[in-house]
């Protein structure tokens, strides 16, 4: 393991300019990632944010008793996905109303409280395509009056999630497929450099791991880096530009740890795949 | 033990290297295999360490097909095979001790032994002082005498040298050729050299088996 070691250290000075070239191809493609993932994770706060704002608001018959609310909001809170019933007397819908003042004139013109009591009622996330059948559920209850909520918002979001889930997914194939091939090439041609080496190796007769095991701990500190430098090249753009959007987050942490894992693990096998073609032996002819 | 038997090796382009080949050499014999250029003497010797494989016919080491190894037989077999190349294939960018330190560590030497074996063999060669240099800056003849130190560090079963004196001044000439003829007598080792000329053939008399056009020709016998 000494050797193994000793000859990691040396081949990252020996090779100094093929390890740079390989940690700067995994590091602008780990960035390239990193943009997008940076932007999919925004997308998706939107997103989540938008579907938060959608409800049902069920608007209760007059003269309903407190007893009888009790009891129709725990029915509604037992059907499935629901996340959250919250009741607002007259009194409150009223206050809210009247913040907004056209609508006030309009009340004082009535001279009296028009408002019914309701009940608004959130979904889980991602199940806004049941609104229907739960709005429709909670239509039948005795002393529902109306039931409402925004059939087309809830449309476009759907819309908008399944396109951005199909564009995001094609996105992350063709990134994916990009980044795989430029990391690979990069580091196949800096294994290539190497070929004299790992064929002398070979004819005095270390066997493949004694050769393969250097450059796999190689590609996977060429990664490791490639994906710290990526990280923080991403911390900077996001400082430099991304701050003067407001509301734009950072990665999470985990995100960071995941990028960093992914540019070993392409190091690592870019290596493995790189290193497979000179160390096969010859199954016949010369 | 090295046999071979009906060996035919053609390159891949098509060039016949080797026709019909019968060889035996026993274990702890020097063998010269003498021709011109191109006969298939380099060609021959890369049959032996696996490097090169026959179209058709056997070669056996110590009654192992070479053929049939496995990839941990070949890392074995070229583990118990000195090599001097006569296009030396160094790490160029290892000093001479580390070129020789590989060896070793491929070998799994202890570490504490690799020393003083490395220098042992560097004064063979006369390259003591140059330990600590990268082989392009050797000379030619110096380079050699690297393959050469490579080749004898791990005391090797077998050695092949192709062409291992050419280029070499007259007091390194001779002391390789005696390295080579004392390990031969003092440790059974089986040395096959390749030579186009035949001043050094009398100088140091052994069996010789000649090659022309890819085939044996002559004094094939003398085990």
């Amino acid at each position: 393991m000494g050797y193994i070691i000793r000859e990691v250290k040396d081949n990252l000075k020996r090779y100094k300019f093929s390890n740079q070239v390989c940690i700067w191809s995994i590091t602008m493609t780990m960035l390239i990632i990193g943009i997008f993932l940076l932007f999919a994770v925004n997308l998706q706060i939107v997103i989540n944010d938008l579907r938060e704002r959608v409800e049902i608001v069920v608007f209760l018959k007059s003269g309903v008793d407190s007893r009888r609310v009790s009891q129709l909001k725990a029915k509604i809170n037992r059907i499935d996905n629901v996340k959250s019933v919250k009741y607002s007397s007259p009194e409150e819908a009223l206050i809210e109303f009247t913040m907004d003042s056209d609508l006030r004139k309009q009340i004082e013109f009535i001279g009296e409280n028009p408002l019914p009591a309701s009940f608004s009622v959130h979904l889980d996330l991602e199940y806004e395509e049941l609104m229907e059948r739960v709005a429709g559920k909670i239509e039948k209850y005795d002393s529902v009056d109306e039931v409402r909520y925004g059939k087309e918002e809830v449309n476009n979001i759907t819309k908008l999630v399944n396109t951005v889930k199909f564009s995001g997914l094609v996105l992350v194939i063709i990134v994916g497929i990009m980044t795989m091939t430029i990391i690979g090439y990069t580091i196949h041609l800096a294994v290539h450099l190497r070929g004299q080496e790992i064929r002398v190796m070979k004819l005095v007769g270390a066997t493949a791991w004694f050769i393969r095991l250097p450059f796999l701990i190689e590609g996977i500190l060429q990664g490791c880096v490639g994906g710290l430098l990526s990280a923080g090249l991403l911390y900077v753009v996001y400082r430099i530009i991304l701050t003067k959007l407001e509301g734009i987050v950072f990665l999470p942490l985990y995100y960071l740890a995941v990028m960093v894992i992914v540019g070993m693990v392409f190091g690592l096998a870019g290596n493995f795949i790189g290193i497979g073609s000179h160390i096969r032996e010859g199954r016949a002819g010369t | 033990m090295i046999i071979m038997e009906n060996v035919f090796v053609r390159f891949p382009n098509e060039i016949e290297a080797l026709i019909d080949i019968n060889l035996k050499i026993g274990k702890g014999e020097f063998v010269y295999l003498y021709g011109p250029g191109g006969a298939g003497k380099s060609s021959l010797l890369k049959l032996i360490n696996r490097e090169v494989l026959p179209e058709s016919g056997k070669v056996f080491v110590d009654n192992q097909e070479t053929l049939k190894m496995k990839d941990r037989d070949i890392s074995r077999l070229r583990k118990r095979i000195g090599f001097i190349y006569q296009d030396f294939r160094m790490l160029w960018k290892r000093t001479v001790y580390e070129n020789i330190e590989f060896i070793l560590n491929a070998v799994r030497m202890k570490e504490d032994m690799m020393f003083d074996r490395i220098c042992e063999v560097l004064k063979i060669v006369n390259l003591l002082d140059k330990k600590d240099y990268l082989p392009p800056q050797l000379s030619y003849g110096e380079q050699r005498c690297l393959c050469i130190a490579r080749a004898l560090v791990n005391s090797p079963e077998i050695i092949l040298a192709d062409e291992p004196i050419v280029d070499l001044d007259s007091h390194v000439r001779n002391e390789i050729m005696r390295v080579l003829n004392n390990i031969v007598h003092q440790e059974n080792t089986t040395v096959i050299l390749t030579t186009k000329k035949n001043d050094v053939m009398k100088e140091y008399p052994h069996r010789v088996v000649e090659i022309k056009e890819g085939r044996i020709t002559g004094a094939v016998n003398g085990e």
